[in-house]
Formats: structure tokens, sequence, C-alpha cells
């Protein structure tokens, strides 16, 4: 835990964070490929976030300080910032997995791909809340003051975000079913190479 | 589709499932690695700016900045005398010694720094020698002013990049560069000579000035003067901070600035949903002296010299 205790010298400093990350990366990181749409971009995501909390690190407020969360709001407002910026374009995934091998992670690994291209379809505020409010399973209050906005909005955003990822999924099994013959049941889009 | 297709209805379990393709071999602390190879070939010549990236350089363009000014007024003639001497005292030369400590609130050492040396604003030549221990270790930093430019060098240290040369030369920065209002009061944190005119900012646009007393050093008399500034608003993408700056002012009888104390509060803005920092307060005591003294100054030999457009070292990461 961050400490404004006694100053720590470096290595301690590096121990405790090396150690946060262990034990919490990979679950933002999980949050971050919901928030992104692919692994990659999720990657580049936490590491720039990592760096954002390494710097406050031995700042950051052991009464009301939470890494945890903190770390959640860089990642939110860092991919905010990255959208507006356009940094990262929402462009279709370039490397589909592979669909030649047909086990149980090609399954999960494909169906993983269609779930976030569907999110990734989703307006981006659409798509944070149901992140936020679902995956980090956070009420809907603290998701609004994540993003400053009302539990209201949240609410609405969540409502509507849920029903335009169920249409989109239901279309994409449809489309997977009529291909189901000649793709051994990958998902539409998939087995040709993209995600539509 | 298969069997282990969620249910569209378990918005949550669907949410799980979309991610659970986690590929092997990512490096979260990469990026981290990288970052801290490259900061460690600059100096932390201080911490106070240990604030995440930008803080510093959008502060000054950017930043609320919102000086909720206290009236200039309750003693319109000790504001006078204060700024008075401190423009005097930046017109010629002089010597400076400069203590400044950053602590937590229970007193911890966050930072501590020194730096002293000298400074001739007529002939723009100046030294100085900053030594500066942080949690990250400890840095010695000497700076020499020439003309319009700053030239640096760090020990220990790798020089300036791949260039391996150990002086940077860039051209001294405005004040309003890398600072806001209420982060440098005496002129290091922007890359510039310490003076004791850098608080005149702050001094001239939210401060209150009141006389002390008659005040006394070691071969000089004169006034004691207290003052109040604040509190300065500034803010970024991440954190959102508020500062209170009070100080004592020394003035000596033939109107120069002896000892200049600042004591600056720095917090997280109450109410606001960014990263709540730890409370810090930063104490710094500068003291001047030897006035109208010869500042010899020469550039370093120009072969260990490297040229950059910006300060190469800064403070904090």
């Amino acid at each position: 835990m961050p400490a404004g205790g006694p100053a720590r010298d470096s290595h301690e400093l590096d121990e405790s964070f090396a150690a946060f990350v262990r034990d919490h990366g990979e679950r933002h990181l999980r949050m971050a490929v919901l928030l992104t749409g692919d692994w990659h971009a999720a990657e580049d995501l936490v590491q720039a976030s990592l760096i954002k909390l390494y710097r406050v690190w031995p700042r950051v407020d052991p009464a009301t300080g939470d890494p945890d969360a903190y770390l959640r709001r860089i990642v939110v407002n860092t991919q905010r910032s990255w959208w507006r910026a356009r940094w990262r374009r929402e462009t279709p995934m370039a490397d589909p997995p592979d669909t030649a091998a047909h086990d149980a992670d090609a399954d999960a690994s494909a169906l993983a791909a269609v779930i976030r291209q569907a999110l990734r379809e989703l307006p981006r505020r659409q798509r944070t809340v149901l992140v936020l409010r679902y995956f980090e399973d956070l009420p809907e209050a603290e998701v609004a003051a994540l993003l400053g906005c009302s539990p209201g909005t949240v609410k609405t955003h969540a409502h509507r975000g849920l029903r335009a990822l169920r249409a989109r999924l239901g279309d994409e099994k449809g489309d997977c079913h009529e291909r189901h013959g000649t793709r051994s049941g990958q998902p539409a889009g998939i087995a040709d190479g993209r995600v539509r | 589709m298969n069997a282990t297709e969620p249910d569209p209805d378990n918005p949550r379990a669907l949410l799980m499932a979309g991610s659970d393709d986690l590929p092997p071999g990512i490096d979260l602390l990469r990026g981290l690695r990288t970052r801290r190879a490259a900061a460690q070939r600059r100096a932390r010549r201080r911490t106070r700016a240990l604030l995440p990236a930008g803080a510093v350089a959008a502060a000054g363009g950017t930043a609320l900045a919102a000086l909720l000014a206290t009236s200039v007024g309750e003693a319109p003639s000790a504001l006078a005398a204060v700024t008075g001497a401190m423009a005097k005292t930046s017109a010629q030369s002089y010597q400076f010694s400069l203590s400044s400590t950053t602590r937590f609130k229970n007193d911890a050492i966050f930072s501590s720094t020194t730096v002293s040396g000298a400074f001739d604003p007529r002939h723009k030549l100046g030294s100085e020698v900053l030594r500066a221990r942080t949690f990250g270790g400890s840095k010695v930093a000497q700076i020499r002013f020439v003309g319009g430019y700053v030239y640096t060098r760090v020990t220990p240290g790798h020089g300036v990049g791949s260039t391996g040369k150990p002086w940077d030369k860039a051209p001294i920065p405005p004040l309003s560069a890398y600072v806001h209002p209420g982060q440098d009061l005496q002129g290091y944190d922007a890359e510039r000579p310490i003076s004791p005119a850098v608080l005149l900012t702050v001094l001239r646009s939210a401060a209150t000035v009141r006389v002390v007393g008659p005040a006394s050093g070691p071969g000089w008399t004169g006034t004691e003067y207290a003052f109040t500034a604040g509190p300065i608003y500034w803010e970024n993408a991440d954190v959102a901070i508020k500062e209170d700056v009070t100080g004592t002012v020394y003035v000596d009888h033939q109107g120069r600035v002896r000892r200049l104390e600042t004591t600056t509060s720095e917090a997280s803005w109450p109410g606001q949903h960014r990263l709540q920092i730890t409370p810090v307060t930063t104490t710094d005591v500068l003291t001047f002296g030897g006035f109208e003294t010869r500042v010899r100054v020469s550039p370093p030999p120009a072969g260990q010299v490297a040229y950059t457009a910006k300060p190469y070292w800064v403070f904090g990461i």
C-alpha cells in the first residue's frame, strides 16, 4: 500500500508497486481489452496507466487511497483521452484467431473476439458504462462519479448498451448458424479473417 | 457457438467471456521499465513536481490557475516595500543559498534540496550547485548561466542522451513555460536563475503583505514582512491541486532582500474525482548576500556540450 507515512527508498517502492501489478494487473488488462477491443491496445493502455500510477505511488493517500480504484480511473481517463485524440482508431481486428484449430481455446478466443467486436460497435460511453457496471461490478453511483455524469445517465447507458449488445450478439449468432456447416461453427466474420 | 457460450441475459458472464482469451507473455511493467531507464538519465533535481506527466508543462498554459486572490491592500506600503526590495535585489549581482524540504503531513521528509550559487543579472552570468535527495536517490547538478543559455551537468548520470556528452546547453526558458504561478517561487523549477524576483508574480497577483517588525541578521538590520497568497488552484486530467503560500521576507535598510522564507501547502482540490494526493508541505529558506560581487563563469568546453532546444534535465520524471 502506498504510504503517506515515512518516506521509503526506491527499492521498497518498486517492490510494492511490482507486487500491486502482479496482484491486480491482469484484471485491469482484461478491463482494458473490453474498452479498447484488442489486446495490443489494451497492453499499451495499461502500461501507460501504470506509468501514471507509479508517478503518484509514494503519495497516494492511505486514508482515501485505493490504488486499484486509482488505476481504474486512470485507465478509463487515459482511454478516453486516447479516443479523443483518435490516437487509437477503432479499426477492425487485424489478427483473428487461428480458425484451423477447433478446440476449447479456439472457441473461447473466437467467442471473446465476437463479444469484443459487439462491444466495440457500441458508442464509447455505453461501452464504458457496461464494462464498469458489469465487468468491474461497480454500483451505478460509482460509475457515475468515475465518468462525471449522473446515476440516471449511467442507468440509461447501461440499459441501451445492454439492449444493443444483445441485438448485435443475436445477429452474430444467426449469421454464425448460417455458416456453421462450412466453417466449423466459427462466429461470423472470424472465419474469413476479419470481424465485421 | 458451442456450449460455453454465456447467457446474453447475464452481462457479467458475457463481459468476462469477452476477455477470456488473454494471450500469454504480456509484460505490464515493460513500459515503466523503459520509461524509468530514460528517466535515470535525467536528474530529479526536485520532486515537488512529482505529478503526472504534463502537469507542469500544461499548467503554464492551460491550468485553471484561478487566483482567488485576497485583495492587495492591507498594507500597500508593505507590499511596495517588499516588491521593491525584490526588484532591487534581482537587478544587482548577489550570492544566495537555498534549502528546500518537502514533507508529508506526519513530518516525514519526501525530498530535500539545497542550492548555492551566485548570479549577475547585468551580465547574465551565474553558477549554481544543486544537491537533491529524494526517494529515487541523490543527484548533484552543476548549473551555469551564460548569456541566454543554461548549461547543466548532473552526476551521477550518463550524459545527454545518446551523445554521452556531460553538459546540456539550452536556452533559458521563460518563467511561464513549465510552472504554474504558485509552483516556482525561486526560479529553479523553471530552470532559471534563482532570484527573489520570481516571487513577485505571486505577490502582485494574490497576496496580502504586512509589516511584522524590526529584524536583523549577520551584518544587517531591517524589517520583517509576512505575506499570504492563494489559494491557488490548478488542474490537469489526473489531479486537481490547491496550494496556499505563506512566507516571510526580511529586507535590510538598503532595501535589499536578505532572507526569504516560504511555506507551500499542497493538497487535492476538495470535491473533485481525480487522484487524491497526500498533502505535502514545502518549506523554502533562501538567503542573499555578497551583493555587487563579480561573478566569473565561463561555458563548459564545447566538446563536452550537447545542445537541446529545451533543458534536458528537468524536475521530476
